[in-house]
């Protein structure tokens, strides 16, 4: 067993597609920066898990039943701190859901990954989701530096 | 294929599976009730990304198509009538076909043109609306909460923000009453503004604190706003905006110039928009610690469209080229806004709203895949070359289509003809359009790894010319191969129909049956291996042995006399023995009870809900009904009974059975229901009960019931019932007389039933299953079909053989092989006859002889058909007149006094339901014994 890295990003996953949330969290186990906190498969259990688990960060599908995506930003605003990076094919750029999610506090949205499975998601989507990762969490600068590093 | 997909197979397929059983439910659920249509939606939506994942678009092109179909209705826009629900029922057909070839092939399916096109003519109809579907109620919960938190927050926010943005530690007076706030958020269910506060006063470094506090204030506003309570960012606003004015200017400025020096190509402008991407973040952040939400809002839709931008998701062109223009001038113009204090809010909504027209009209998203799934199914193109496709590819695409231009593949090696490649490539640019390229990296027929590069192209001239200009690089067509794309009647999904398979639906776990299977299998191994042990702990007699010994030592006779003490050791090692001896048999007894407690608890979790079988019922009432002008409501009952995993397709085929028949024979259209005085939509119930061991399936409809006196006359007239033995049945038996073979009472043989082998198949397949079938009728008021079957029923592969004129089955679990000796390698050995195989002796038995039949005269071909058996320790072979087969039967239990008779272990009905005997092949190997002149004869295996 690995050592765990306390720096590690505790990720939870919630997608009520099975498919979806084997292959989101095999992504985020490749990644040495993230360690998988949970998996759920509903708005309802990830508010759950999330209360439960404190993640840092929370995958989100919007398609989900009991407690769709947008249901769960506006519930999880006051209740995880967690940032919320929304993963789904539903919400195309600009599309009203999309606008919604935003506004609900979704740091990024991100389509699902899809495609010739091998190159998708070795390289470019797993790539721009551990990117979207890092980089909703990164702190971003002091406000006396003034500029961006 | 590789590893992942690999990996991901079996979740694609259950998932698959899983989701069309659901539509199928939802579609044509029980009583007619109206489905779900955000499930409904789901389910549909589901399949797409799962495709959409393994590659499949095609597949995934008839979901989205759903999708789509979909969307309206639920958003209240449109209802679910009847053409709609016909097309999403074309729709999961073709969708289930669609699955069954991609579990075949592991390949995408061909388009599935013609349905696309019934999917979006509908689309494009427009229908009645419905009612607007009401909202989920919102929760209480969270606003109790807040309200709770609220003056707190006024009290202490802006001081926190202030202490939080100095490169201090926070100071001590503010600890306790910040842990006070922690304390109220954590009891109003605030976790978030806890965690965030506690975070605030620990963080290490004080670099950490703005982008905590950023998120705190703005989690807070965006309460504020819904719940319309002051929560102290407005004060925040005022003390924090001051010292944080400057550093926004400075960044807006920045931010401008990395803007501009923005080329509008993303590839080569990666380092750039990465810094304009960190500027425009930084400035959101900005906003948020001076709670300038729509400013940030503003600038975070900005933020994101040039995330997009990166990523890929939005097309190049003018649209971008505004976005930038937009994204360049926000935060001054913001900044403007800001200090002639006027209303900004409405400025910020215009731009907010241009931001998201810009990134909307550029998306390249769904609204791509659509076009892309509409061309590939249009003109029967790849949907994996087209998925390579940007919108103004496809715009070029599109026109060169209308144009009539030849569509061409062209792969390229580039390992071995790169200049070829380039020569041709440049021919191609000159004469026509480059629509895309891609890379292959496996040959399509070889599966070998290769480096080409194929290019799409679009070129006005004929396929033969085109292959002329080929030529002339290229003479030998070595290195380049091209296909033409267009024309020609894609061939449609066409995969094997059959039977759709029932899905392994588990509410709980999911194993794939195969893993089930091997798991009984090993269980079974393992009780063999127990026999084998036990065999060496019991049959070789250690015991006896060890008693030999004792005797052997007790025995001086003409031997060395041994020692008092020597004999003394050897008696306590035998002691040592027999005592060890004993512990294993006892160990021995526990590990079979252990095993055969294992082996009931493998068979149970073979056990799957009915509702497998009965799920499939509602369709097969809706289209029939259809079909036959009957109004049918359907009820199920008891869904949840569980049955053996093996039971469900066997029961499958005479549960459709009695389905039909009721809605073919015995329920009434609606226009004689009325005539007689019921209600025009008929019923039918299938239920399932359990009684004990006992599985009681029961389908009852309210038609018109057995018309006995037809029974009768057809009876009569098929010559299944003499005139004098028609006079004395009762009616009950008359009822019955429907299950005898060659009989059909239908006027009209139809489609749907009556071929007249109807009701003696349903009832061959139950008693098959160890079950019996019965019928109760009353006329004018209905029929009640019931059957009755075991509800674990011990299936097991047999070899079916013939011995003495008789059919005999032998469980495969004993039979070691089956071969085929020439008559010339019969041997007698000391009286009994035997052969050599591989080296070593087999002894043979006729079975006809061995069961008793001492007068069966051994058949004498050029052939002995021999079936090996073993018990684990000894084989021998059986010698047969014919191996007929090796068909898997369900064993029924038979009379004691049959069980009783040598050789016998159970009995079963065969496929054409004729009654065979099951041999007990432990009871086989005594009477081996008993016969065999000599156990020497018996050779050990291996």
């Amino acid at each position: 067993m690995q050592t765990a890295n306390p720096d590690r990003l505790r990720v939870l996953v919630a997608d009520d597609s099975t498919l979806m949330r084997k292959l989101i969290s095999a992504i985020v186990r490749k990644s040495d920066m993230l360690e998988l906190a949970g998996e759920a498969c509903d708005g309802l259990e990830a508010l759950e898990q999330a209360a439960r688990l404190a993640p840092d960060v929370i995958l989100l599908d919007i398609e989900m039943p009991r407690m769709n995506g947008l249901e769960f930003l506006a519930q999880a605003r006051l209740r995880t701190a967690a940032s919320v990076i929304v993963i789904s094919s539903v919400v195309q750029p600009g599309s009203e859901p999309y606008r919604e999610a935003l506004a609900l506090g979704a740091v990024d949205i991100l389509p699902k990954p899809s495609g010739v499975l091998s190159l998708d998601m070795e390289a470019r989507r797993s790539g721009s989701l551990l990117a979207a990762i890092h980089n909703c969490r990164r702190p971003r600068m002091g406000v006396a530096a003034g500029a961006c590093a | 294929m590789n590893d992942l997909m690999d990996k991901l197979w079996p979740a694609f397929q259950a998932e698959c599976s899983e989701q069309l059983e659901a539509i199928e439910l939802a579609l044509v659920g029980n009583g007619g009730a109206t489905p779900d249509f955000n499930d409904l939606f789901r389910h549909f939506h589901t399949l797409k990304g799962g495709c959409g994942m393994m590659g499949f678009g095609n597949m995934g092109a008839v979901a989205h198509a759903c999708e789509d179909l979909l969307d309206p209705v639920r958003k209240g826009e449109r209802t679910l009538d009847d053409p709609l629900i016909d097309a999403l029922l074309a729709a999961l057909d073709c969708l289930k076909e669609q699955l069954a070839f991609v579990e075949q092939h592991r390949s995408d399916p061909a388009p599935a043109t013609r349905l696309l096109e019934r999917l979006h003519d509908l689309q494009a109809t427009p229908a009645a609306a419905g009612s607007d579907a009401p909202r989920a109620p919102e929760m209480r919960a969270a606003a109790d909460g807040f309200a709770a938190l609220a003056p707190l927050l006024r009290d202490w926010l802006p001081e926190l923000a202030e202490a939080s943005l100095q490169p201090l530690p926070l100071p001590a007076a503010l600890q306790a009453p910040l842990r006070h706030v922690s304390q109220v958020a954590l009891a109003s269910d605030a976790g978030a503004v806890a965690e965030l506060i506690g975070k605030l006063m620990t963080a290490p470094q004080a670099e950490s604190r703005p982008h905590l506090l950023a998120d705190l204030l703005e989690r807070i506003s965006w309460c504020e706003r819904r719940y319309r309570l002051d929560a102290g960012t407005a004060a925040t606003a005022v003390r924090l905006r001051p010292v944080l004015e400057d550093s926004f200017r400075h960044l807006a400025m920045q931010l401008a110039t990395a803007l501009k020096g923005l080329d509008q190509v993303a590839d080569e402008a990666g380092m750039a928009l990465a810094n304009a991407e960190s500027l425009l973040a930084a400035l959101v952040q900005q906003a948020k610690l001076m709670c300038l939400e729509h400013t940030s809002a503003v600038l975070r839709e900005a933020l994101q469209g040039l995330r997009e931008w990166r990523r890929g998701g939005l097309v190049a062109g003018p649209g971008l080229q505004e976005l930038l223009h937009v994204a360049a001038g926000l935060p001054a113009e913001l900044l403007e806004g800001l200090e002639e204090d006027i209303p900004y809010v409405g400025m910020c909504a215009s731009l907010l709203e241009r931001l998201q027209e810009v990134i909307a009209t550029c998306a390249r998203g769904e609204g791509l895949q659509q076009r892309q799934a509409a061309l590939a199914a249009r003109h029967h193109l790849a949907a994996d070359l087209l998925g390579q496709l940007g919108g103004d590819a496809l715009d070029r695409l599109e026109a060169a289509l209308e144009r009539k231009e030849t569509l061409v593949e062209v792969e390229v090696d580039l390992e071995s003809a790169r200049d070829a490649g380039q020569a041709f490539v440049d021919c191609l640019r000159a004469t026509g359009t480059l629509l895309g390229n891609r890379t292959v990296a496996t040959d399509a027929r070889s599966g070998a790894a290769v480096t080409r590069l194929s290019f799409l192209a679009a070129l006005p001239l004929a396929p033969a010319d085109i292959e002329l200009a080929l030529q002339a690089v290229d003479p030998p067509p070595l290195h380049m191969r091209i296909s033409f794309c267009q024309g020609g009647e894609a061939a449609p999904a066409a995969v094997a129909g059959g039977e759709a398979r029932v899905s392994q639906q588990a509410t709980m776990l999911r194993v794939e049956s195969a893993t089930v299977d091997a798991f009984v299998n090993r269980v079974g191994e393992m009780v063999t291996l127990r026999n084998m042990m036990a065999h060496a702990l019991h049959r070789d007699d250690i015991a006896r042995k060890a008693a030999q010994v004792q005797e052997l030592l007790e025995d001086n006779t003409g031997r060395r006399a041994l020692g008092r003490a020597e004999k003394e050791e050897i008696r306590e090692l035998i002691a040592g023995l027999q005592g060890q001896l004993e512990q294993l048999a006892q160990a021995d007894s526990r590990l079979q009870g252990t095993l055969s407690r294992l082996q009931e608890e493998v068979m149970a979790l073979r056990v799957v809900p009915i509702s497998l079988v009965f799920n499939r019922l509602p369709r097969v009432v809706r289209d029939l009904g259809q079909a036959l002008d009957r109004q049918v409501r359907l009820e199920i009952r008891g869904d949840d009974v569980r049955i053996d995993k093996a039971m469900v397709d066997v029961l499958v085929e005479p549960l459709l059975h009695l389905v039909r028949n009721a809605l073919d024979h015995g329920l009434e259209s609606p226009a004689e229901r009325r005539a007689a005085g019921k209600p025009e939509q008929a019923s039918l119930l299938v239920g399932a009960r359990q009684i004990g061991n006992t599985l009681l399936v029961e389908v009852r409809d309210d038609g018109r019931g057995l018309n006995l006196p037809r029974i009768k006359a057809r009876a009569l007239a098929n010559g299944l019932l003499t005139a004098a033995e028609a006079v004395n049945l009762t009616e009950r038996e008359l009822q019955n007389l429907i299950f005898l073979p060659g009989f059909s009472t239908a006027e009209q043989v139809t489609e749907v039933s009556g071929r007249g082998v109807g009701m003696d198949a349903v009832k061959t397949r139950v008693l098959q299953l160890g079950g019996q079938v019965e019928v109760s009728s009353v006329a004018g008021q209905g029929a009640t079909f019931t059957l009755r079957l075991p509800l674990s029923a011990a299936i097991q592969s047999v070899i079916l053989v013939a011995a003495g004129g008789r059919q005999l089955a032998i469980p495969e679990r004993n039979v070691a092989e089956v071969i085929s000796l020439p008559a010339s390698a019969l041997q007698t050995v000391q009286g009994q006859a035997c052969a050599l195989l591989r080296g070593a002796t087999l002894p043979l038995y006729h079975l006809a002889v061995l069961l008793g039949q001492r007068d069966a005269i051994p058949a004498t071909g050029a052939n002995l058909e021999v079936v090996v058996m073993t018990d684990g320790i000894y084989r021998i072979g059986l010698l047969v007149e014919k191996v007929l087969g090796r068909p898997e039967v369900f064993v029924r239990d038979i009379h004691p006094d049959l069980a009783r008779l040598p050789g016998v272990g159970g009995a079963s009905v065969l496929g054409d339901g004729r009654v065979v005997i099951i041999l007990d092949c432990e009871n086989l190997f005594d009477l081996a014994l008993r016969q065999a002149q000599s156990l020497r004869t018996l050779l050990r295996a291996s």
